[in-house]
């Protein structure tokens, strides 16, 4: 089941580049359908995850490269599924957001993208591991740069270079930690839980420092965490609407999810030793991420920089190596994935109509399209964390997680600022993009816009009304990682 | 099977040169001839692996030297179809070319097989001077000839002074055979005999284009056709690397430390000098140069580990590199034919003029790049592994960062080819179909290689774990 969640959307996608499609009718319809079948799948083994037991489903594991001691592993858990849910939601989301468009190239590159995160969510092999991570990038440079606006040039290439180079020093630390591991697990394995199993040992390296920083630099990017986020901003502001619903509702978590995954799980000790510093690039992220979103006047760039803001939450639970603060961090993910996603879909069907993206050129929206200004009201008001949306859960937890660990507590009192200010920020562009009278005639959503909309409405509400509907799979994939954690921590 | 191979080969290459002029009009004949020969000897290779013992105390026989037989001839199998993808061949005569590509391949062969440092000189020789002629091959050019020229020039050089070092090594040792040096290696390793180690290295240093031996490659890779720029990219790297790699195992035993520390330091100035200059690059086939600098640099990485992990990935690097450059040096001779110019500003639009040759261009340098799923990264992989395994720290960061600035210069090319817009006179286009279909047979073969690697790593890795 796992491999058919990978592999279909990448043999579809090149499926969908051969067949002769001058106006990408049927590309868009095979899009749309594999993503919902490969949808209903994921949701299916999301259903039937045995929350109360939590360890790894779908594993398949057989060797690939036995010389190097990497095996093609993989596998989801609670950890996992929610994101592996969520890829096929937001591709089928992508395709519907980009019905207008006729280039089959399009819908087979998110397609490629569609099958390479799932692959990096259920990778259990560090090798495996990267190399999803890295096939993330080529399909995801190449929709920035072959449908972006304006400067999508300069973006894509920003967006390749940062990325590459957290990837190539994580590939740099994942082969030291495994020829390093080899001595406590008599050869060089590459597997996750191999190496889990010799965290201890792993605890006691001289090197274990660099090594956890090898990986951390590359999540801090993808995260990303001031001051290595200079390139979101291009990138969301640059992608095309689908391009920027796959960045922001999915690429960044590959960061949170790593950060879960190989740094506390591999290095918990030193996650611990380091916590303070995280803690304070959270912190600054939180603060910085909302000032600079108040600043903006591009409406796609504001809520790139609302990511930023977002995203810190994400890092202080995690800095924070509390239960509550990890759960926080994996439930800001999912609602940020969703919210986000949910607000570039709108504001990339606003610029659509406005031809701009300017906020000041706009006015009076909910009044011109009352539908397209009630859900881009609704997604604005998730991205400030208004309680009974799923954003508040997220924030509320991982600020509580951090105010549990003694480490992070001091920095938590500071980052009540940066909730007033995005919240301000929020309000503002509602009031300014949404509120007042329309000045000219706006053509509102049909239907085909409304389904994309539809089910991102439904989880943001959803999400925030009945956490039960995430708790329990988050609880199985965190909580055996706590127990590991404290274990190694003696 | 070894012995046979020697023979057909140099009876091959001599009777298409004697019935050359026959077919001038037919190069499609000499092509199939030239491939069937080169289809015998890889099988041939295949079955040579179980090969024991010398031959005539010049050739070992076994699983090294059948390597380079089937990598060899794996190059002589390509290029011999890729001469065909000219229609009418070349003016020069294209017989010629089918002759010169199998002394060279002959000469590769013999290089990595010797046990002997005479025959070891004899097959780089055959080699040099089967690409000298071939890199000439573009006389009508003023590039063409000065390629050739400068290509002689230094490569004579590099000869001169691989000869010298041989001569110090064997005053030293008072051996050429490889048991004898490494006898005399052994014991004492005097000042002399370690010159002599170095000025072979240097030599060797000009064959490989490591840095700061590599002046010729841009000027001989830009003035030559992108067939035997190809050729050279893969040919005479695949014998060099293979037979240092038994040089350092057979007769440098005793000294290896030194020399291996060389090698290290020539390879990481090839990788971090030559991705820098890559960058400055306006022209394909001068870029591709410093690319194969940058590739020969990460392989001497491998080598320098001395370790099975170690050969593996130079055995792999060289496979996933010829399959890799030649089918990229296809489609720019196959671009040439049709009269659109090696440059990455000739290349604009090309995904537009025709989807199909962007692919499969795209494939090729993802590769060359290393990203993950095709033969390229797989190779990369195994000489950070390598790396890894001997613990070469600093090595393995230099070598991870330059896969950056890598990434940076391939993906010029795909900005041109898929971003830019093609030129106001250029149409779509259409290119030989035999150029079309090798390529997508390489496509598919660096694909499958970066996928499904099991069984030909198991091959290789049997082929060089008789060099521990």
């Amino acid at each position: 089941m796992t491999l058919l969640l990978i592999f279909l959307p990448i043999v579809a996608a090149a499926f969908v580049g051969l067949i002769h499609d001058p106006r990408a009718e049927a590309a868009k319809r095979t899009a749309l359908g594999v993503a919902l079948f490969t949808l209903l799948a994921s949701l299916w083994v999301y259903v039937a995850y045995p929350v109360s037991y939590g360890g790894f489903v779908g594993e398949v594991k057989f060797d690939w490269l036995p010389l190097v001691g990497s095996s093609f592993h993989v596998g989801l858990d609670g950890l996992s599924l929610p994101f592996v849910a969520l890829t096929p939601l937001l591709t089928a989301v992508s395709v519907l957001a980009s019905w207008r468009k006729t280039d089959k190239g399009l819908f087979a590159l998110m397609l490629l993208l569609q099958g390479a995160l799932v692959g990096v969510f259920a990778a259990l092999d560090l090798i495996v591991f990267f190399l999803f991570f890295e096939a993330v990038l080529v399909p995801m440079y190449f929709m920035i740069a072959l449908w972006g606006y304006e400067e999508r040039r300069y973006a894509a290439v920003k967006f390749l270079l940062y990325s590459l180079v957290g990837s190539v020093l994580m590939l740099a630390a994942m082969l030291a930690t495994a020829y390093l591991a080899a001595p406590a697990l008599g050869r060089v394995s590459f597997d996750y839980l191999d190496l889990v199993s010799v965290a201890g040992y792993l605890a006691l390296l001289p090197a274990a420092g660099w090594l956890f920083w090898g990986f951390a630099l590359a999540f801090l990017i993808k995260l990303p965490a001031v001051p290595l986020h200079t390139w979101l901003p291009h990138a969301h502001t640059q992608a095309p609407t689908a391009g920027s619903i796959f960045l922001a509702g999915l690429l960044l978590k590959m960061g949170g999810y790593g950060l879960i995954r190989f740094n506390l799980a591999l290095f918990p000790g030193e996650l611990e030793r380091f916590s303070g510093v995280l803690a304070a690039v959270a912190l600054v992220s939180i603060v910085y991420g909302a000032y600079v979103t108040l600043a903006q006047r591009d409406l796609k760039r504001l809520i790139a920089n609302s990511s930023v803001n977002h995203m810190g939450y994400v890092l202080l639970g995690i800095a924070s190596m509390t239960a509550i603060g990890l759960h926080g961090a994996v439930y800001q993910m999912v609602a940020h994935g969703v919210i986000t996603a949910l607000m570039f879909l709108m504001v990339g069907l606003l610029a659509d109509r406005t031809h701009t993206r300017e906020i000041a050129a706009m006015k009076g929206v909910y009044n011109a399209a009352p539908k397209l200004g009630a859900i881009l009201w609704l997604a604005l008001l998730g991205g400030l964390g208004l309680p009974g949306l799923a954003g508040f859960l997220g924030e509320f937890q991982s600020l509580w997680g951090g105010f549990l660990g003694e480490v992070t507590r001091p920095y938590v009192w500071w980052a009540v600022f940066g909730i007033v200010i995005l919240a301000g920020a929020m309000l503002w562009t509602i009031q300014r993009v949404l509120l007042g009278k329309a000045e000219g005639e706006m053509e509102d959503l049909n239907v085909v816009e409304i389904a994309a909309a539809a089910p991102l409405v439904f989880l943001a509400v959803l999400l925030g009304l009945v956490p039960a509907a995430l708790t329990p799979w988050i609880d199985a994939g965190v909580q055996p990682l706590l127990t590991l954690v404290q274990e190694v921590l003696k | 099977m070894t012995l046979a191979v020697i023979l057909i080969l140099a009876l091959g290459g001599l009777v298409l040169a004697l019935i050359a002029p026959n077919f001038d009009d037919r190069p499609g004949a000499l092509g199939a001839i030239s491939g069937t020969i080169f289809g015998a000897t890889l099988l041939l290779g295949l079955g040579a692996a179980g090969e024991t013992g010398t031959l005539y105390g010049a050739i070992q026989l076994g699983p090294t030297t059948a390597l380079a037989i089937v990598l060899l001839s794996l190059v002589g199998l390509l290029v011999a179809a890729g001469a065909t993808i000219r229609e009418g061949g070349f003016a020069l005569g294209s017989g010629e070319v089918h002759a010169l590509v199998m002394w060279g391949v002959l000469g590769g062969i013999l290089l990595v097989g010797s046990v002997h440092l005479l025959i070891f000189y004899l097959g780089l020789e055959l080699s040099a001077y089967s690409t000298y002629v071939l890199v000439g091959y573009n006389r009508e050019r003023r590039f063409g000839t000065e390629a050739a020229a400068k290509y002689m020039m230094l490569g004579a050089v590099g000869s001169a002074l691989l000869l010298f070092g041989m001569a110090l090594v064997y005053a030293e040792t008072g051996s050429i055979g490889y048991p004898g040096i490494a006898l005399g290696l052994a014991y004492n390793t005097t000042p002399l005999a370690l010159g002599g180690l170095a000025l072979m290295l240097v030599g060797l240093g000009f064959k490989l284009a490591w840095v700061p031996f590599h002046a010729w490659a841009p000027d001989a890779y830009q003035g030559s056709f992108p067939l035997m720029a190809g050729f050279l990219s893969v040919a005479p790297k695949t014998a060099v690397a293979l037979g240092l790699a038994v040089l350092l195992s057979r007769a440098f035993g005793g000294a290896s430390s030194p020399v291996v520390g060389w090698i290290t330091g020539l390879a990481l100035v090839s990788v971090v000098l030559g991705s820098l200059w890559a960058l400055l690059q306006a022209d394909l086939k001068r870029l591709l140069a410093y690319s194969t600098i940058v590739h020969m640099g990460f392989l001497g990485l491998a080598l320098a580990t001395v370790s099975l992990t170690g050969y593996v990935a130079v055995a792999y690097y060289l496979l996933a590199y010829i399959v890799t450059s030649l089918g990229l040096f296809f489609a720019l001779e196959a671009l040439e034919a049709r009269g659109v110019p090696s440059t990455i500003a000739g290349w604009k639009g090309l995904g537009r003029r025709s989807p199909l040759v962007g692919v499969l261009v795209a494939i090729f340098v993802l590769s060359l790049a290393g990203v993950p799923l095709l033969a390229g990264f797989l190779a990369k992989l195994y000489v950070f592994a390598a790396l890894a395994e001997a613990q070469a720290w600093t090595a393995l960061v230099v070598a991870v960062v330059m896969v950056v600035l890598g990434y940076y210069f391939y993906f010029r090319i795909l900005a041109a080819v898929f971003l830019e817009e093609p030129g106001e006179e250029a149409q779509a286009l259409e290119i030989s179909p035999t150029a079309l279909s090798l390529m997508v047979v390489l496509a598919v073969a660096v694909i499958a290689l970066g996928v499904w690697p099991q069984s030909v790593l198991g091959w290789l890795q049997q082929a060089v774990a008789g060099l521990l």
